[in-house]
């Protein structure tokens, strides 16, 4: 049996399928080397000996991506295969390989030639469709003790955020909101890791390559041991640097819209949430303008103004033209869910609302309640949607103020067109109770005049216009 | 599997028709095989069941296989060959492979010259992927056209795909081979007129 050559030839295509031809910058690597570029093969790669090698394709204004193949030649039979390192759990586990796994935005062909009794070299040919990325980047939220700090009943909810994170992402492919060579960045900050996520052919979104680790959250099994553990970041024997917060979030985005801008889709952050922003650690905040030093939470107040925002100065560069940003936890202010339940009832245009909440006594006109409901939709400076819809001039999407979130089977959630529940599945998906139903009379309050006239999606979340 | 394999063998010695077959030049096209393995309710698996891989020109060459007509070894690829590339009218042509199923389609590579790759196994190069017209061609080794002997082997290599006892020892690549000379001797009593040397 003759012994053959192999070659890898790397075509980079667009959506159409036509050559993108490399300029400034563009390169393809194997190994970290970069691969010379013809116009009639690509970028050619001569494969030899038995190894595994590494191909990224760098292309400017896009993002990188990344390929590992088994490959063996000369041989009587030139081996090409794909695979992905670690598992589908660890993508980073030492010494396991994901055989099989290979890019969805990749095909790959064998092409040879001859007789059967001679025959020419094997060249496997990759075709990488390169699209224009369209970034999803979701942040996680710990799973600490509600309640613990403010003398209630402290409870654990147990939520699997990352779990939603991944629901919504088959939502936006499907949706055809992201694409095949767009990554799905999780910035986990229970598990203290940030991680890509790409398309794997025929298997759908996995686990990639860890871009960041740092320290997990602690998973305090007991409300105290919870109170200890912000007691200790208080008085600094916690060093809250070593985990993932706010600062890292927006360091990422700003990244982003320094190297390639434009090319973040979506942002969402799945954890608990209150009017000033996602809670991702309940760690104490300032009080002023100045983030806190010990302070991992995202703020309405802070975080896009000055000093702050110089730390993060490109955030809304990374934005896509069209990008959203969903802010999934709660709004549950009591205040506000009480004015929206009495504006339910039609109070006459000379009632009051009188109500004791919080220790506090309130006695206000119907037009005065109309005014703090629309105070906590528009006031960039009350509420985190609008703040960061304001800032980045991208709309956001949150919970209406007053009121909470909810996880649901995607499967279920009525308002989904049927096709696209089939398709994402029976899967579990944060959302607003609510004001999910289209029927519903709180979501037809906001959805009138008196209140602006409010848009929902079909998570139930409303519409905060920059 | 193997009996077919077996039967291809003696016809290769038996009938100087399948011999002249054994010849012919063929352009070889193979996509990965991955198994069916997603959560997002795409359960085929790759390359789908009921599709077909297609290899068509700007010169108008067009022929096409199911899928269940490929080849699969162990190696992790479902191979294909197409035996009528090499026509003059295709010298400077440009081909175009894609793989549809119903609801679906996937170009595989898009106008590339195939020639050279058979060019490349007559050691006129390492291998090219673009096709050099000249004298040394293709086109030059018609062995019909050229009267040799049709029942003789016409290189070692030969003469090993012809001996039974090397494929039934899980040759992979020769029982390869002899599938798909079987399905040419299918095919053959198609004739195409492009195919010039036969």
């Amino acid at each position: 049996m003759a012994i053959r050559n192999g070659y890898l030839h790397i075509r980079v295509v667009d959506a159409a399928g036509a050559t993108r031809t490399p300029s400034g910058s563009d390169q393809v690597l194997v190994e970290g080397t970069a691969l010379s570029y013809d116009a009639a093969k690509g970028f050619e790669y001569k494969f030899s000996g038995k190894k595994d090698i590494r191909v990224d394709v760098k292309y400017k204004g896009f993002a990188g991506l990344r390929q590992w193949f088994e490959t063996e030649a000369p041989s009587t039979r030139p081996k090409f295969e794909p695979y992905w390192p670690g598992t589908d759990k660890d993508c980073a586990a030492a010494g396991r390989k994901r055989k099989g796994y290979l890019l969805e935005c990749m095909t790959i062909s064998r092409n040879a030639g001859g007789t059967a009794s001679d025959r020419s070299a094997s060249v496997f040919t990759v075709t990488v469709h390169l699209l224009p990325t369209r970034e999803y980047v979701a942040a996680i939220g710990t799973d600490y003790w509600e309640g613990a700090l403010s003398g209630g009943r402290a409870h654990k909810s147990g939520l699997p955020f990352h779990l939603y994170s991944q629901t919504f992402a088959k939502h936006l492919y499907l949706r055809k909101l992201v694409n095949s060579s767009s990554p799905f960045v999780m910035i986990d900050c229970q598990r203290g890791i940030q991680e890509r996520w790409m398309r794997a052919f025929k298997r759908g979104w996995r686990r990639h390559s860890v871009l960041l680790t740092k320290t997990p959250a602690p998973t305090w099994p007991t409300a105290q041991s919870f109170r200890d553990w912000i007691n200790d970041v208080g008085s600094g024997v916690e060093d809250v640097t070593l985990y993932l917060g706010a600062s890292d979030i927006y360091r990422y985005l700003s990244d982003k819209g320094s190297r390639r801008p434009g090319t973040v889709a979506e942002f969402s952050v799945f954890s608990h949430s209150w009017i000033s922003g996602p809670i991702l650690f309940n760690t104490p905040g300032s009080g002023t303008t100045t983030r806190s030093a010990k302070d991992l939470d995202l703020r309405a107040q802070q975080d896009f103004v000055a000093p702050n925002v110089s730390n993060w100065p490109k955030v809304k560069d990374a934005l896509a033209a069209g990008a959203n940003i969903h802010i999934w936890g709660c709004f549950a202010t009591t205040l506000l869910n009480a004015m929206v339940m009495w504006l339910l009832k039609k109070p006459a245009a000379t009632a009051r609302f009188r109500q004791r909440i919080h220790g506090r006594d309130y006695d206000l006109s119907r037009a005065q309640v109309i005014g703090v409901m629309k105070r906590a939709i528009e006031e960039p400076t009350i509420t985190y949607m609008k703040a960061i819809a304001r800032y980045s001039n991208r709309t956001a999407w949150g919970g209406p103020p007053g009121f909470g979130s909810e996880w649901k089977l995607y499967s279920t959630m009525k308002a989904i067109p049927g096709k696209l529940r089939k398709a994402v599945g029976g899967v579990p998906i944060m959302n607003v109770p609510a004001t999910r139903s289209p029927a519903s009379a709180i979501r037809r309050l906001y959805e009138s005049a008196q209140l602006g006239s409010q848009k929902f999606n079909w998570f139930g979340h409303m519409r905060y216009k920059p | 599997m193997a009996s077919k394999t077996a039967l291809v063998v003696r016809s290769n010695r038996d009938s100087k028709d399948c011999n002249t077959l054994k010849a012919r030049a063929f352009f070889e096209l193979a996509i990965p095989v991955f198994p069916a393995d997603s959560e997002d309710g795409e359960a085929e698996a790759y390359p789908p069941p009921g599709g077909r891989v297609t290899l068509r020109s700007k010169g108008g060459y067009e022929r096409s296989y199911a899928i269940s007509e490929g080849v699969c070894t162990d190696d992790g690829y479902c191979s294909f060959r197409f035996y009528d590339v090499s026509a003059p009218k295709y010298q400077n042509d440009v081909f175009t492979a894609e793989l549809q199923w119903e609801g679906g389609k996937q170009v595989l590579f898009k106008e590339q010259k195939l020639l050279g790759f058979v060019q490349a196994a007559r050691k006129q190069g390492d291998y090219e992927p673009a096709f050099v017209p000249g004298p040394e061609g293709f086109l030059e080794e018609p062995a019909i056209a050229e009267g040799e002997d049709e029942t003789a082997p016409d290189s070692e290599a030969d003469e090993e795909t012809l001996d039974e006892t090397t494929l039934a020892v899980e040759d992979d690549e020769a029982i390869a081979d002899a599938e798909f000379e079987s399905k040419i001797v299918e095919e053959s009593s198609e004739a195409p007129e492009d195919e010039g040397v036969i």
